[in-house]
């Protein structure tokens, strides 16, 4: 009889050890739709499902507050008083002012004044067609960051010219991975991944330790990879023409504008991701290198210390900035790429 | 005087096996539920500039031979195969790194003394990938 019992407690124990290993970690995951995408959390922690439900929860008020089509959103507050000053919250003023500030350091490539140049192309609505000249010509005095004003003091954002317009969407979601992960962080979760669509932030390890691992697509083949990052308290964005685009008379047209000419950016890159430790940087800065191109993007990279980046390049190769390279797995090979490293 | 029941409840040799047992099978099983998992005994190519890694390339994975361009004072273009690598070509003076030929075992070493480059292949690689960007 005291031998059962001892085998019992003995069992008990080797259960209770095999636990302490994992620190009784729970994993939570949920896949939604928000920001006009897709997006898929997942969450090691002993309060898994109380830290997921908090994310999404706070993805949906992000949402709310940033959305470009959605008519009760703060933006589409903005674009409704263009031409005058709208108060809104605070939270919503600084992304507007991070926005411009990344404007600027990208000498406009970035430029979140770009909607009304979207809008003429029909990639809000799908309707594509290619704007003529006077389109454009008509349009492009509406962009430009230096027309935003802001007012601290009053807590109001102001677009200078009826009929601008501005669409957060190359920095919101970048800026809604910040907030989640600084959500996780106060919950003391060490372990999650949160994929706001190709914008992947990820916290801390992998429950055992390892880095995450997260891959870059190959533009041209979707089920390929071009490498392979291994990355812990970052965040990974990346920007393309590849995937969403249209063809008329023989060409292909992509969404990524540029906002200095009005038409899909001539960029000598079909990639950039930007690997950074603030997702809003990663976020918008990815659509800003695609746009300057190689070398005006390496020229960045090269005079800024918080982020670093791969470039795929038209001409198959695959560049990655040093400051990753030791993180970065490149898999191109089967593709045809080439790969490079780029130093400082 | 000691009691039966303290003599019964005395740890003999076999409880002390058995308890060490149970602390080596709940390592394992907690090694294997929450641990490296991915991890392979594969090639892989690390190559370090100035000390610093700056790739790894898996060489068991290669399914077409690969060119790496590594820039210092001199640039080395080091070429990996299925299985080997080697420093296919050097702006360096001498060329010692070229002639090292191709190596594919775990241990050993390429150096390119002038341009601080190594290669050296590792004999395990990770694999499995958590999410994909872009």
């Amino acid at each position: 009889m005291k031998r059962i019992v001892r085998i019992f407690a003995c069992a008990a124990a080797f259960l209770l050890l095999a636990g302490c290993a994992s620190g009784e970690k729970k994993k939570a995951e949920a896949e939604l739709y928000a920001m006009d995408t897709v997006m898929d959390l997942t969450i090691y922690a002993t309060n898994a499902e109380e830290a997921l439900s908090a994310a999404q929860e706070e993805i949906y008020r992000l949402d709310g507050l940033l959305s470009y089509t959605r008519s009760d959103s703060q933006v589409s507050a903005i674009n409704r008083g263009a031409g005058g000053a709208v108060e809104v919250p605070v939270e919503v003023m600084d992304l507007v002012s991070t926005a411009v500030a990344i404007s600027q350091r990208t000498d406009g490539a970035f430029d979140i004044t770009v909607a009304p140049l979207v809008q003429a192309w029909g990639f809000y609505t799908g309707e594509y067609t290619v704007p003529d000249k006077e389109a454009l010509d008509e349009i492009l005095p509406l962009v430009g960051s230096g027309l935003i004003r802001l007012d601290p003091g009053a807590k109001t954002v102001e677009l200078e010219k009826t009929g601008m317009s501005i669409d957060l969407g190359g920095i919101a979601k970048g800026y809604a991975s910040d907030v989640l992960v600084e959500m996780m962080k106060d919950r003391g979760v060490s372990s999650a991944l949160l994929a706001l669509a190709g914008n992947i932030s990820a916290v801390g390890t992998k429950p055992g330790g390892d880095p995450w691992r997260v891959a870059v697509r190959d533009p041209r083949d979707g089920s390929a990879y071009v490498g392979i990052l291994s990355v812990s308290d970052l965040t990974v964005a990346t920007s393309g023409g590849y995937e969403r685009y249209f063809e008329s008379g023989g060409k292909r047209y992509h969404h990524i504008i540029d906002p200095k000419t009005g038409v899909p950016a001539d960029s000598d890159l079909t990639s950039v991701t930007v690997i950074s430790q603030s997702g809003t940087t990663a976020d918008a800065l990815s659509t800003g290198l695609f746009v300057m191109g190689m070398d005006k993007a390496l020229a960045l990279w090269r005079a800024s210390k918080d982020f670093e980046a791969v470039f795929v390049t038209q001409d198959d190769r695959v560049v990655v900035t040093e400051g990753i390279a030791d993180r970065f797995e490149f898999t191109g090979q089967s593709g045809g790429y080439a790969y490079e490293i780029a130093s400082r | 005087m000691k009691s039966p029941a303290g003599s019964a409840l005395r740890p003999t040799r076999w409880d002390v096996v058995l308890a060490a047992a149970i602390l080596l099978a709940a390592a394992v099983t907690g090694y294997l539920l929450y641990g490296n998992t991915g991890k392979s005994e594969s090639l892989t190519a690390v190559v370090t500039r100035n000390g610093e890694e700056i790739a790894r390339i898996p060489l068991d994975e290669l399914e077409e031979p690969m060119e790496l361009s590594v820039e210092g004072e001199y640039t080395n273009i080091i070429r990996a195969e299925r299985g080997r690598v080697c420093i296919i070509d050097s702006t360096c003076p001498g060329r010692d790194c070229v002639h090292q030929g191709w190596i594919s075992r775990p241990g050993q070493h390429l150096i390119c003394l002038p341009n601080h480059v190594t290669v050296t292949i590792e004999g395990s690689s990770s694999s499995g990938v958590d999410a994909v960007s872009g």
